[in-house]
């Protein structure tokens, strides 16, 4: 028993310490945060969304001053954080990071046990526009290339059913091309792209993970769904270019529960405004091919409203809906 | 000789002192955190990401590689010694290893495994260097009609794995398929087989598998027979393999090395079945192949040095492609990412020093290994002299932690604890949980290939035999299954059937 | 009479092989099951698959194995049923449950000594001292060490009467 002594008291010590470490928390904006804050990511680590919730919870934690946790809580298509964040306390202190999925499930999911008033929209500053590549070897203008596929059924690859590339590429296709079209699934962006490096599918749908290969002359970018062109692929028209008006783009949000008081979440709006207006922080995003967009709370909500509406029209244009 | 220039240039990058010193400390973070029973290489990686953030791209890439060779290691060292596989490679580990540990070769079973994965990671390095661009675009010939057959071929190899009945590790493969299809359908997004409930609405993840098939399962087994199924504690001078085992393990070790480096360039993850290829390669080679499964050491050399050689080369489709073959490397992705740059061909011809440093501290990563681990063998073999009363009750809060660090999901656990059950239930019966791994691993991938590869062909099954790698692979699979179930049935057809 | 047992005459059983006989029998109803869940899900065409072609094909074919093994039980000798101890898989799996149930609504520090002392219990040689020490100290060990060295969100300690989250 001897050797267990020693043991006994530290653990009674430490236990002491971390009980009288235990506060009450209240929130206010003056003082916030006075404790740890989690930002709870809707999908695995290793993604964009996951990337960007790292560098700014780091941003953050540092001007801060008080630990910023990721948390990764992939599930339903990014449901499953969305509604653990809808039902959490209203503190400021739970925080959801997530893509334009949480507006396209608005439409695509048959049921979901949270609603979107339940949260409160903060920050959407980044985005990346829905872009179609293709191999090197096939037509590489859209109007070539939609020539071409009118005879041949072609196949596109995509993330997933029912991902934002899927339902854009999907309505272009469909509705704006009149182009027949058999949609691949792939799991996950990175497996499509490859499809189309190795000409395997006739036709890649991505957003910012198909911008190397296009800069690198391995695909061919047929169109972006922006309203001008991106910078890091100047050369690839946009829709609207080709006689489209067509605009998707994927984007990173930053959402609280609806009860989180005003002035946090402008607090946080403007922190993280601040964070990306700072050169290095900028020159990482945009590098990736990122855009970047300083938006206020008010202009956040109103930009998230409409980017539900819009998804929504699409996704009911090609009928796909998900259990 | 480019290469060797480039590498060259690596190396002056790669062993200044500051990285030098981050792939020391990352091979050692790695080890500590990965050897935890349950926290697998992705969750040691995930959970050490942090503190790269300041350092400069370069440092940090090798830092991280660091971490991840020593995740890989820890992880072995967990599964070798308590038969707790956090991931589908240390499923293989431990069917020898953790036999070796239980008759006081643990030493020798960590020795060969650190050998075997320095070997394997040198020659892979070398690899890398000298073929990474030409081999990356062979890569791509690779469809899923290729992947499927691939993986089929894979499956045939499970029949092989088992120790016992052909029939019923056939019918562990297909328990292993059909539990790998539970969740969401890729091609439709329709949920099957979740039963309306939200946490199995993803699946289920590969580390409860382990975790609970064999890691809890063995506590369940372990209880029942009290200290005296305990593993032996190993006399002290045994530490390392013997002059014999280390000569038995020359060719395992060359051999999976070239089996791993082979498998893990397919973007497709294909170094999932690099232990397991390996593992059926040694048993139909071996004179005896009745020692495998009760502590072979050829079963430890070979599909250790398979799976570090393929850990190694997966990084090829990462650097020159982009493209994550795997949850670890996507994690790598991830990383990059916020360093800001971005993984693509752009990799190698704008950032030399990157691309060159990563490649040369991957062998300094290997051999750190081998410094930090053959000195801690010995502190890891004490570690079994904590009494087996304490000790499984570390390993199940340790297994709680690790599961719900994953999605911090608590009904993870509860999943977890009911594949313990099953995996209990599965040794009652004479059943093997091996092949079922194997089922699951391939299972999922080789659905998902089995209809990419349709709707792109357009439904035609020629596909598969117009396809000159893909039908190759098929009929490989068919001679494989030939040579597994024929010797079981020239033996009598009893012994098909039973043991 | 006894279908598993060799009677006191000593004649055969109808059961040669009783544990090929319940694995068999267990393969069946779990195959049977799955197809019944799957009933609501479109199969598809071989050329076009359906979200249940491989998942029900897949389940048909354990319950073949099954049925196979049913029929080898009455033809071929086989090993007897083993005897399952209980103690352990009980103790464990009330210690996993009770550690899923609580890491959520009370925190780690509840969590991971309540399922640990539970799970010392199910080893015979349970000291119940130096069990409550060995827990006290992992908890320690673990909460530093995952929470504040590396990070994790790991709820320590939530008591909502006291306004307590940590």
């Amino acid at each position: 028993m001897n050797a267990f002594r020693r043991p006994v008291a530290a653990a009674l010590s430490a236990v002491a310490i971390v009980l009288s470490c235990t506060g009450v928390v209240r929130a206010q904006a003056s003082s916030y945060p006075q404790d740890r804050v989690t930002m709870t990511v809707a999908f695995a680590a290793g993604g964009f969304v996951d990337s960007f919730a790292r560098i700014i919870a780091q941003e953050l934690s540092t001007k801060w001053g008080k630990p910023v946790t990721v948390e990764n809580k992939a599930g339903a298509g990014g449901n499953t954080a969305a509604s653990i964040i809808a039902s959490a306390a209203p503190d400021g202190l739970n925080l959801l990071v997530t893509s334009t999925a949480i507006a396209i499930n608005e439409t695509l999911y048959k049921q979901r046990d949270y609603s979107l008033d339940q949260l409160v929209p903060i920050s959407i500053s980044v985005s990346s526009p829905e872009t179609i590549a293709t191999h090197p070897s096939n037509p590489g203008d859209l109007k070539d290339y939609l020539a071409w596929a009118k005879d041949r059924e072609i196949t596109f690859a995509t993330a997933g059913v029912g991902s934002g590339s899927h339902i854009a590429a999907e309505y272009f296709l469909r509705k704006l091309a009149k182009t027949p079209a058999t949609h691949v699934p792939f799991r996950g962006g990175a497996l499509s792209v490859q499809a189309a490096l190795g000409n395997q599918v006739d036709m890649v749908a991505s957003s910012f993970g198909v911008i190397p290969q296009v800069t690198e002359g391995k695909l061919k970018g047929l169109a972006v769904a922006s309203e001008t062109r991106v910078s890091a692929m100047p050369d690839v028209p946009t829709y609207t270019e080709k006689g489209f008006p067509f605009v998707a783009e994927s984007w990173v949000a930053v959402l609280a529960p609806a009860k989180t008081p005003a002035d946090i979440v402008g607090k946080i709006n403007t922190d993280i405004n601040e964070i990306l207006a700072r050169k290095d922080v900028q020159e990482k995003l945009l590098g990736m091919g990122y855009q970047l967009h300083k938006r206020d709370v008010a202009e956040v909500s109103v930009y998230l409203k409409d980017e539900v509406n819009k998804w929504g029209e699409m996704v009911r244009t090609i009928g796909v809906s998900v259990e | 000789m480019d290469f060797l220039q480039n590498l060259a240039h690596g190396v002056v990058v790669a062993v200044s002192p500051i990285n030098v010193l981050l792939c020391f400390a990352g091979c050692m973070l790695g080890t500590l955190i990965g050897v935890l029973p349950g926290i697998g290489p992705i969750a040691t990686i995930a959970i050490l990401l942090p503190m790269t953030f300041g350092l400069d791209p370069t440092a940090a890439l090798i830092m991280l590689a660091g971490i991840y060779y020593g995740a890989q290691y820890g992880g072995s060292t967990a599964s070798i010694l308590l038969n707790i596989p956090g991931e589908s490679s240390a499923v293989v580990t431990a069917l020898d290893g953790h036999e070796m540990a239980r008759q006081g070769r643990a030493g020798a079973a960590l020795g060969i495994s650190a050998i075997g994965s320095f070997v394997a990671g040198s020659i892979a390095t070398v690899v890398i260097a000298a073929l990474a661009s030409p081999l990356a675009s062979l890569a791509l010939v690779f469809g899923p009609a290729e992947y499927f057959a691939l993986m089929l071929t894979g499956l045939a190899f499970a029949v092989l794995l088992a120790r016992g009945s052909v029939f019923k590790a056939i019918i562990m493969i297909l328990i292993g398929v059909l539990l790998s299809t539970v969740g969401p359908d890729l091609t439709t997004g329709q949920l099957r087989l979740t039963f309306g409930a939200v946490w199995l609405a993803d699946g289920i993840e590969i580390a409860l598998l382990g975790m609970g098939l064999f890691g809890i399962a063995e506590v369940f087994r372990s209880l029942e027979h009290g200290e005296a199924r305990q593993v032996k504690q190993t006399q002290i001078g045994n530490l390392l393999p013997s002059r014999e085992e280390m000569r038995a393990s020359v060719k395992p070790i060359l051999r999976g090395t070239l089996l791993g480096s082979i498998l893990g360039i397919l973007p497709g993850n294909g170094a999932v079945l690099a232990p397991y290829a390996s593992y059926t390669l040694e048993k139909k080679l071996a004179r005896q192949p009745g020692r495998f499964g009760r502590g072979a050491i050829e079963g430890v050399a070979g599909p250790e040095s398979a799976n570090n050689a393929g850990a190694q080369t997966s990084f090829i489709p990462l650097l020159t492609l982009g493209i994550p073959p795997n949850a670890v490397m996507a994690l790598m992705v991830g990383a990059m990412t916020i360093h800001g740059i971005v993984p693509g061909p752009q990799i190698m011809t704008k950032m030399p020093d990157l691309f060159w440093g990563l490649i040369a501290s991957m062998w300094m990563g290997n051999l750190m290994l081998l410094v930090i681990n053959l000195p801690l063998v010995g502190l890891w073999v004490k570690l079994l002299n904590v009494p087996y009363r304490l000790m499984f009750v570390g390993i199940i809060i340790f297994c709680c932690i690790g599961v719900y660090s994953i999605n911090s999901e608590p009904a993870d656990i509860l999943i977890m604890a009911a594949l313990a059950v099953f995996g209990y239930a599965l040794s009652k019966f004479n059943f093997e949980p091996a092949p079922l791994t194997l089922g699951f691993v391939l299972g999922r991938m080789m659905e998902e290939n089995l209809r990419q590869a349709l709707m792109i062909s357009r439904g035609s099954f020629l596909t598969f035999v117009e396809r000159p790698i893909a039908a190759f692979f098929i009929v490989l699979a068919i001679v494989m299954l030939v040579v597994g179930i024929l010797p079981s049935i020239r033996r009598g057809r009893d012994e098909v059937f039973v043991d | 009479m006894s279908l598993l047992n060799r009677d006191a005459q000593g004649s055969r059983p109808a059961i040669r092989s009783p544990q090929n006989f319940v694995a068999g029998a267990f393969l069946i109803f779990a195959a049977a099951f799955v197809v019944f869940m799957l009933s609501g899900l479109p199969q598809g065409t071989l050329r076009a698959m359906g979200p249940a072609m491989v998942p029900r094909w897949t389940a048909i074919g354990i319950g073949l194995g099954g049925a196979v093994l049913v029929v080898l039980s009455f033809l071929k000798e086989g090993e007897a049923l083993e005897r399952w101890q209980l103690r352990g898989p009980i103790f464990v799996l009330a210690s996993l449950i009770l550690f899923a149930v609580t890491i959520r609504s009370v925190g780690f520090l509840v969590a991971a000594p309540l399922s640990m002392f539970t799970a010392g219990f199910g080893s015979r040689e349970v000291r119940p001292v130096e069990l409550a020490i060995f827990t006290v100290a992992m908890t320690v060990f673990c909460a530093v060490v995952f929470r504040f060295v590396l990070n994790q969100p790991l709820p320590l300690l939530i008591l909502p009467a006291f306004s307590i989250q940590f």
